[in-house]
């Protein structure tokens, strides 16, 4: 069906939330990106300053670690945690036994709040009295070299990964529902053609896949350049700098060196790169998504 | 074309506010999250404060001494102390509650920058006094001092010189704060080993001492790097402030930016082998909380604290039963102590008649018999000198009697980090300290970061 004034349509839907951004996030991101270019600290009120923030952060090496690692976890988030997502849904949606017991159970990580993993995680790994030590002596291991996974840099990085990139339950309740939006004719037609379970999921579900593991995409990597505060719960940022990101790095410059404008300089990289990603990620997707559709 | 154009042109502006909607959100979420991950109970209907109908004086406090706090009951009990005197009858406190300083510290900072402070302003440490006083948000409280010369003569030169800024003084300094080493006597004389009456001579004897325990099998210090790595600085100050004159000179001074001074080096090569040598496997990493109950359950052999840690060891919910008695104090290696005047409470009201009854709370709370009170309940040490100790200290908390008697042998005195340095380097310290202790950096790049760090400060 045609729809006659798509363009005005789209604009009067989307009027709402834009005005409600233009009142609610415009007037602080306008501060933020002046501010940016100010000396601005507690004790004084911004003053113009030119490029200064931005000359300081970027030859500041912990700036550029916490950059690298933010653009790590962007790239870990957005492959490997929506790719589990995704596998997890195309299992769930064969309805095996025990189904909803396990995308209930696969849920549950991503409802129980932060702070709360964070301090479960820092126990459960404590190189004293968590479970590393008993199955380090299981292994039968040196006991005085028990790892410490979040207090040692060789360590640490991968240990915060791994407090957040396998539970990808909300990836797989997406999936699930775009795979139940896709009309079962054509599964049964491509059953009557005689299609392995493999075949139909590589041919016909991966591929009607494609935009919302875009959207999936999409949010964990703005998830990831926004992500604070489970690493503030379990290294804050060290040791060193190997667990920093450009949040844990915004906070310390507002809230311990008390520096604004520096910390709004942080914040513009951080849109920015939220922003770059967000195209980079839509040319990506949605637009060979919309090649083949013939649009 | 035309609308080729104007489809990209919505879509690039849904994208941005998709990703900034999200990324102010993140940016929100972690803003609050100092105080956020902190449940603050708030007793207050709102943060202007104003005086009631009946004339009473409504003053806002935020306070940290709470729940499981070491000071909780003894703040109670001042504040309604305070509304039976004559001077506090017509005061009514609006609180608002937030647990552990660090939280109560964050909150603080935003709130200075906010101009939102309450009226009263209890102080955590970490550099609060110059960031409130030269934001302007602190009343300058010098006059109420030069008005009430006897309140005046509570305090010592040093104590209120510390609460100065700008030679105007912003804080009332409550308690000195002191701090040496806890052992366990009974894991001393597992490993055959005689404290000291007061001191080892050297750090030599102490870590003879040490290798003495490890070879009977007891971990032998508490070490700490996590928050502000509070138990590592303590050793840490001690190793400089005993290391000669321009060591002890180095540690007494406020706001360091030089860390590569061969006292401060000295001393972290020797941090770095006693995390290496001496201490938990947990330490790196870990926290005050965990550390301390290895030292309640008698897993670790020697401690550094102050006195507030005292009540602990009969708190039957963290030690055990009877460890109270097996706790021996002595100072640090060469007679040493550390010793800081307090970062006094200050008041944040602005109208003159709230800043006098917040004053007023203030000299309540810095009477001698509170001071008293406060080193029976809480183990803070009076910031007045010869105030008459009660006999009956010496009976009930023995423990304290001879802090208050040991801290008069010390020979060398040093501030500590958490009361000198500036804040993000406080910060660095304990972010690099597992790096050091390691040995994934040297201890001169352990003392470079540090003094990068610091001046970052002066940018």
């Amino acid at each position: 069906m045609k729809i006659k004034n798509k363009g005005l349509w789209i604009t009067l839907f989307t009027a709402p939330c834009m005005l409600l951004f233009a009142l609610v996030y415009a007037a602080p991101i306008v501060t933020v990106a002046y501010t940016s270019l100010c000396n601005y600290t507690t004790f004084s009120s911004p003053e113009f300053a030119g490029l200064k923030n931005f000359v300081t952060i970027f030859g500041d090496e912990g700036f550029l670690v916490s950059i690298k690692n933010t653009l790590l976890w962007v790239v870990l988030q957005s492959t490997f945690h929506v790719t589990l997502g995704l596998a997890m849904a195309l299992v769930l949606r064969r309805k095996p036994k025990g189904w909803k017991i396990v995308r209930t159970a696969y849920m549950i990580p991503n409802i129980v709040p932060t702070a709360a993993t964070g301090v479960m995680f820092t126990l459960l790994l404590n190189p004293s009295f968590g479970v590393v030590r008993p199955l380090w002596e299981k292994l039968g291991m040196d006991m005085g070299q028990v790892p410490n996974l979040f207090g040692n840099s060789r360590y640490a990085f991968w240990t915060v990964t791994l407090t957040w990139i396998l539970y990808s339950g909300f990836n797989t309740i997406i999936f699930l529902a775009e795979m139940g939006a896709v009309d079962q004719e054509i599964y049964e037609a491509a059953r009557v053609d005689g299609a392995k379970p493999w075949q139909v999921d590589r041919y016909i579900t991966l591929p009607l896949m494609k935009n919302i593991f875009g959207t999936c995409v999409t949010l964990a990597s703005v998830a990831m350049v926004s992500q604070f505060d489970i690493i503030y719960m379990t290294t804050k940022g060290g040791p060193g700098s190997s667990t920093l990101n450009l949040p844990i790095y915004l906070y310390k410059a507002a809230t311990l060196e008390n520096n604004y404008g520096k910390a709004n300089a942080v914040g513009v990289v951080q849109i920015v790169i939220g922003i770059s990603l967000v195209l980079l990620i839509q040319r990506l997707f949605m637009t060979k998504a919309g090649e083949e559709d013939g649009r | 074309m035309k609308k080729k154009t104007g489809n990209r042109f919505l879509g690039l502006t849904l994208s941005g506010l998709m990703v900034l909607g999200l990324t102010a959100c993140g940016n929100s979420a972690g803003g609050d999250n100092g105080t956020a991950d902190q449940p603050a109970k708030e007793e207050t209907a709102a943060q202007g404060t104003e005086t009631s109908s009946d004339e009473k004086i409504v003053l806002d406090v935020i306070n940290y001494h709470v729940g499981t706090d070491y000071a909780a009951e003894y703040y109670a009990y001042l504040f309604e102390a305070f509304q039976q005197t004559e001077e506090g009858k017509n005061v009514e406190f609006h609180f608002e509650e937030i647990p552990t300083t660090d939280a109560f510290n964050q909150k603080i900072k935003l709130l200075i920058s906010s101009g939102d402070l309450p009226d009263i302003v209890f102080n955590g440490g970490n550099n609060i006094t110059e960031l409130a006083a030269k934001s302007g948000k602190v009343a300058d409280l010098t006059p109420y001092f030069d008005a009430d010369p006897d309140w005046e003569a509570l305090f010592d030169e040093t104590s209120l010189e510390f609460n100065m800024v700008d030679g105007k003084i912003y804080g009332v300094p409550v308690s000195k704060e002191i701090s040496y080493i806890y052992y366990n006597k009974d894991l001393f004389a597992q490993a055959g080993i005689e404290a000291p009456e007061v001191a080892y001579a050297d750090w030599n004897a102490f870590f003879e001492a040490c290798d003495k325990l490890k070879a009977a099998g007891i971990t032998p210090l508490g070490m700490d790097t996590a928050d502000s790595g509070w138990l590592t600085n303590l050793w840490m100050s001690a190793l400089i402030g005993t290391n000669g004159e321009a060591g002890n000179q180095w540690m007494n001074s406020m706001y360091p930016t030089e860390f590569n001074t061969p006292e401060v080096v000295a001393a972290a090569e020797t941090v770095q082998r006693m995390f290496q040598e001496y201490t938990t496997a947990d330490a790196v990493g870990g926290k005050y909380d965990p550390m301390a109950t290895h030292f309640f359950n008698g897993e670790v052999a020697m401690f550094p604290n102050g006195p507030w840690m005292i009540p602990d060891f009969s708190e039957t919910e963290k030690a055990p039963e009877g460890f109270y008695d097996k706790v021996g104090i002595m100072l640090m290696p060469g007679k040493g102590m550390e010793m800081v005047p307090t970062p006094g409470d200050m008041v944040g009201a602005s109208e003159e008649e709230k800043i006098k009854a917040a004053v007023d709370f203030l000299k309540f709370e810095t009477k001698p018999e509170n001071q008293i009170k406060a080193l029976e309940m809480t183990g803070l040490q009076p910031v007045s000198n010869g105030l008459e100790i009660p006999e009956t200290l010496i009976e009930s908390d023995p423990l304290m009697a001879q802090v208050l008697e040991i801290q008069d042998q010390a020979e060398v005195t040093y501030g500590q980090n958490q009361a000198y340095w500036y804040q993000n380097t406080i910060d660095t310290f304990s972010t690099e300290l597992p790096e050091l202790a390691y040995g994934n950096i040297t201890p001169e790049e352990f003392c470079n970061k540090l003094s990068e760090s610091a001046k970052k400060n002066q940018e």
